[in-house]
This record gives C-alpha cells, sequence and structure tokens, in this order.
C-alpha cells in the first residue's frame, strides 16, 4: 500500500482530534467552577426548602444504608437527608429535613422519571406539604398512614414516604451520634 | 436476579425505542420487511454488546485514571464508529456467512443512537462491567423485538389502503404509537 | 454564493429537516413533551450545527477524503461537549430536562449530513447560514411538537396553564406514544397540503 496514502491521513486526523482535546481540556476548566457552584447553589436551596429556620448546613462523614444518598447536619441540630427509593420509573430522588426532635420540617421530591401528569404529581405542594410535620412512622392513608397519595399513583406516593421512613429512622437510630 | 431483572427491563419496560425514543432512524428506515428487520435487530445486539464492553473499558481504565473524562463524548463515537468498521473487516474475513446476513446493516449502526445512549447512560448510572453489558444486551434485544414486531405490521398495513395524506411515515409512526401504547403496559413491572 | 435568506428559508420549508427529511428523528420525538424544551434543544442543535459547519467547511481543503467523517465527527462531538458544559454551567434546569439527549446531539443525522452535502462544498459563510437554516428549522418543528402536546396532555402553552381546570387533559400526549401521533399528525395535514397544491 503507498505509504503516503496512509500517513497524511492519519496525521491530519491525529492533529485534528488533538486540537479538539485541547479545546475541551480548556473549556471544562473554565466551566469547573460555575458547574460545581450550580450544584451547590441547588442544593442549598433544597436544603433551604425543606429546613427554613436552619442558615448552614455541614455534611455528616457516615456510613449510608439503604437508598440514602446524603446526609447533611444544620446549625439547628437537624438532619436533612437525600434518598433515593424505587419508583414507578425508576428512583424516586427525595430530600427530606428533620429537626432535632425527629419531626420532619419539610420535604421536596427533587428528580423522578415518574409517569407525566401521574406520579409527577409528587412535585406539587399539595402532595408534599403533608410531610410537614409528621414524625415516628409515615406511610399513605391506604397503608393506614396519613398521607393522602396521588390519585391514580400509589406507587409513587408510597416510595416518596418510604423515602422519608428510611431519614426518619436513620435520625432516631444514629441522630445522637452527630 | 437482579442482573436478569436489568435484562427484562431493557426489553419491555424501558424499551429503548419506544419510552425512550432511541434508535428511531434505522426503526423507522429498515422496518418494512421483518427479514431486514431481523437482520437489523441481530447485528444491533452484537455491537451493542461489544461497543457497551468496549466504552466501559475505555472510560474506567484510560478516561478516568488520565482525569480527562470530559473526551468520553469523543472518545465513545470514534470508539463505536471504529467498532463497527471492525467488526466488518473481522466477519468478512472469518465469518463470511455471518457477513452476509449482517453486513450491509453494520455501516448504518454508527449513526444508531441508541449504541452511544447505552454507553453514556452506563457511564452516568455507573454500572460494573458486567451490568453494563447486560444493559446493553436487554436494551438491543428490545430494539430487535420492537423493530421486528413493528416490520410485521407494517409489511400488513403496506396491502391496505390508507388516507393518502397518512401514507408512509405518518402512517408508520401511528403503528408505532400504538405498539408504544402496547408497551406502556409492561411499565412498573420492574423497579430497579 | 446563494442569497443568506434564500438558503435559511430553505433549511425552515422547503427542505424542512424534520418534517421534509424526516431526519433527527430521537430528539424530535423524545424531548418535545413541552414547547420549552422543544426550543432548548433545537436551540443547542442549531448552536453546534453552526460551529460544526463553519469548521468543517474552514477544514475542507485540509481534510483528506478517506478521513473526512471520522474528522467531522471529532469536529461535531468537540462543539457538542462544549454546549454541554455552558448548559451544565448556565442553564442547570434546561440541561437536567434534555439529560441524555444533549450528548446524543453527536449522533443527531442532521449535522452529519449537513457537514456532508453542505459545509464540505461551500464556503464558511455559507455554511453558516445554511447551519442557522436547517437548526431554525429544526427549532420550529420541535418547538411546534412541544405546544401541540403540552396544550393536548396538560393544558398548557410554554408551562402556563391556558386551558380551564375543568377541560380534561389526554395524558397520552406527554408520554411517549403521544409523541409518535402528534408527529404523524403534524406530517398527514403536511401533506395534504402538498397534495392539494400538487
Amino acid at each position: 500500500m503507498n505509504s503516503k496514502a496512509v500517513i497524511r491521513p492519519a496525521i491530519v486526523l491525529l492533529l485534528i482530534s488533538a486540537v479538539a482535546a485541547g479545546l475541551l481540556g480548556v473549556v471544562s476548566e473554565v466551566t469547573k467552577a460555575p458547574i460545581a457552584a450550580q450544584a451547590e447553589k441547588s442544593l442549598n436551596e433544597g436544603m433551604m426548602a425543606v429546613m427554613p429556620e436552619a442558615s448552614t448546613f455541614e455534611a455528616v462523614d457516615a456510613e449510608f444504608t439503604g437508598t440514602i444518598t446524603g446526609i447533611y447536619k444544620s446549625d439547628t441540630n437537624g438532619f436533612v437527608l437525600t434518598t433515593a427509593p424505587g419508583g414507578f420509573g425508576g428512583a424516586v430522588n427525595t430530600m427530606v429535613g428533620i429537626d432535632a426532635d425527629g419531626v420532619i420540617t419539610g420535604l421536596r421530591v427533587t428528580g423522578h422519571s415518574e409517569t407525566p401528569g401521574l406520579g409527577a404529581k409528587s412535585t406539587e405542594p399539595a402532595f408534599y406539604e403533608q410531610f410537614t410535620g409528621q414524625s415516628g412512622s409515615v406511610t399513605v392513608t391506604k397503608d393506614g398512614g396519613q398521607i393522602v397519595p396521588i390519585t391514580s399513583s400509589t406507587i409513587t406516593s408510597r416510595a416518596v414516604c418510604a423515602g422519608a421512613q428510611e431519614a426518619l429512622d436513620w435520625v432516631a437510630a444514629n441522630g445522637g451520634a452527630y | 436476579m437482579n442482573l436478569i431483572l436489568l435484562v427484562l427491563a431493557g426489553i419491555f419496560v424501558n424499551n429503548y425505542v419506544l419510552s425512550q425514543f432511541l434508535g428511531i432512524c434505522p426503526f423507522l428506515g429498515v422496518s418494512k420487511k421483518v427479514d431486514t428487520a431481523a437482520g437489523m435487530g441481530m447485528a444491533v445486539i452484537f455491537v451493542m454488546a461489544l461497543a457497551a464492553a468496549a466504552a466501559w473499558l475505555v472510560y474506567n481504565l484510560i478516561l478516568v485514571p488520565l482525569n480527562i473524562t470530559f473526551l468520553y463524548n469523543i472518545a465513545f463515537i470514534l470508539l463505536i464508529a471504529s467498532l463497527v468498521q471492525f467488526v466488518e473487516m473481522f466477519l468478512k474475513k472469518s465469518a463470511p456467512a455471518l457477513y452476509q446476513a449482517l453486513g450491509v446493516f453494520l455501516p448504518l449502526i454508527t449513526t444508531n443512537c441508541a449504541v452511544l445512549g447505552v454507553a453514556v447512560t452506563n457511564m452516568q448510572k455507573g454500572y460494573n462491567f458486567i451490568e453494563s453489558v447486560l444493559n446493553a444486551v436487554g436494551g438491543a434485544a428490545g430494539f430487535a423485538l420492537a423493530i421486528v414486531l413493528f416490520a410485521g405490521i407494517r409489511e400488513r398495513i403496506a396491502d391496505n389502503d390508507t388516507p393518502k395524506a397518512f401514507d408512509g411515515f405518518p402512517m408508520a409512526l401511528i403503528t408505532a404509537g400504538l405498539m408504544s401504547i402496547a408497551f406502556l403496559g409492561f411499565s412498573g413491572l420492574i423497579k430497579l | 454564493m446563494a442569497n443568506p435568506i434564500t438558503i435559511i428559508k430553505n433549511g425552515i420549508i422547503d427542505e424542512n429537516p424534520t418534517f421534509i427529511q424526516v431526519i433527527g428523528m430521537c430528539p424530535t420525538l423524545a424531548v418535545t413533551s413541552s414547547a420549552i424544551n422543544g426550543i432548548g434543544m433545537g436551540l443547542s442543535t442549531t448552536a453546534v450545527l453552526v460551529f460544526a459547519n463553519i469548521f468543517v467547511s474552514l477544514l475542507r481543503k485540509i481534510i483528506p477524503d478517506t478521513v473526512r467523517i471520522p474528522c467531522f465527527i471529532v469536529v461535531i462531538a468537540t462543539f457538542v461537549t462544549i454546549i454541554e458544559f455552558l448548559l451544565k454551567a448556565y442553564l442547570p434546569a434546561l440541561n437536567a430536562s434534555l439529560g441524555l439527549y444533549i450528548p446524543l446531539i453527536v449522533v443527531n443525522c442532521i449535522i452529519l449530513a449537513r457537514a456532508e452535502a453542505f459545509a464540505s462544498k461551500n464556503g464558511p459563510v455559507a455554511s453558516a447560514f445554511d447551519g442557522i437554516g436547517m437548526g431554525l428549522g429544526f427549532t420550529f418543528a420541535l418547538g411546534l411538537l412541544g405546544l401541540i402536546r403540552e396544550f393536548i396532555g396538560a393544558g398548557t402553552a410554554f408551562d402556563m396553564t391556558v386551558l380551564p381546570e375543568a377541560f380534561p387533559r389526554t395524558l397520552l400526549f406527554v408520554m411517549a406514544p403521544g409523541g409518535f401521533f402528534t408527529l404523524a399528525l403534524v406530517m398527514a395535514v403536511i401533506n395534504s397540503i402538498r397534495n392539494k397544491k400538487a
């Protein structure tokens, strides 16, 4: 085979790839700080929403059990936990604030792949505000509890309850140690 | 047990074509006859499993250690393109019968976004090597099932009169929509 | 060089990538559950399309024919990744709702098709206008589909409720099957208009 016919294309492709990689490296460096800031901002905003009386939060260095994905302690000695219980279409990410007395100060569904118009209603205040003020155990009315499930979306509602329950249980068992 | 569920979820619940809209181009383009649809389906299963394995290795053994994960997109797409070329050459030499059956479909797979989609999903979900490959096999089998069923229906529709405005693509899309409703029945069956 | 306005009009109407050429179907169906998502995807794709077209056109005399497709893909993937970083940094909400489909812009056939069919044969200015035209045609199609789907499925337009609460919503239209049906109906309407003209 003609070596020239192979070498030139290879060099051009290599050069273009090298320039592309260099360019991406620069863009990645430049956007690293804003991306981290955005992630922190949305985490902070979420935590402020589920625990309005607290002003600062610190990540807790503890082993995550079950579907718990994050544990933070507030300056008011409360805890904010993120959990990812299994829903209808995949994991339902929840964020739960629990104060020093083990009472839920707020709950939000931060990410999900539930059915639009049905399970997706878990992000609406009418549903999540039911959790505020609850303690001990949270289940849907169908299971003998206090949370009125979203119409036609019992699985999603149960998942959110399970996430809240996991957070409550963790705080009850380990809250004193941190 | 979970691994079996992963495959089943890929085929029925999170069907790439009918619920996630990946691989629509070949789904609409190569589905006029059941034979060719089956060939395309087999080729996709083959390439997607290989691509998921290769992408996992490249990501975890090269990109992560070198701290250049921002190149993942370029790396994956070049990997898939060259993998397809390589598979084509390899089959041509060592398995002519298989090449006869799958050959014409292979170049088309580079632009099948389900292949890149599975590599990116595996990376985002942090699957291990075995989970990645099984996720790809399940997803690709789901694609194959959908395209074969779809081609079967289209063969029947081709012999019937449809309203003139619906000729061609609109009719195919309505068919795909009805299949998608049928597959909605599987959703929620498997929780991962 | 052809008139820029003609090139743009060509992309939006005569050769509309979605309704006439029927390419780039995956994002078309996947992200159009609302008008804002559709337009966000359309504009992200337009940005990639314009820059990829310009650079492919500038490099067209340097790139050897044998490796042109890999070269195009590298150029496209670079711009897709840049857009992904920018969205993550400055529009995280849009990035979250478009999710997986942002990195998948790489395999959107529209971009490779324009690089191959137009940018590799024309100058950078004409290629930029071609990118704008095709991109806007794509954006228009996605926005229209998104608007129809969210109106029927959720009773909203651009995330604002427009239908009275009592009016029943057809949820199916914001779910996967609705994507297929809406595109089918819009294409049937276009077909019948063209049939009448012909």
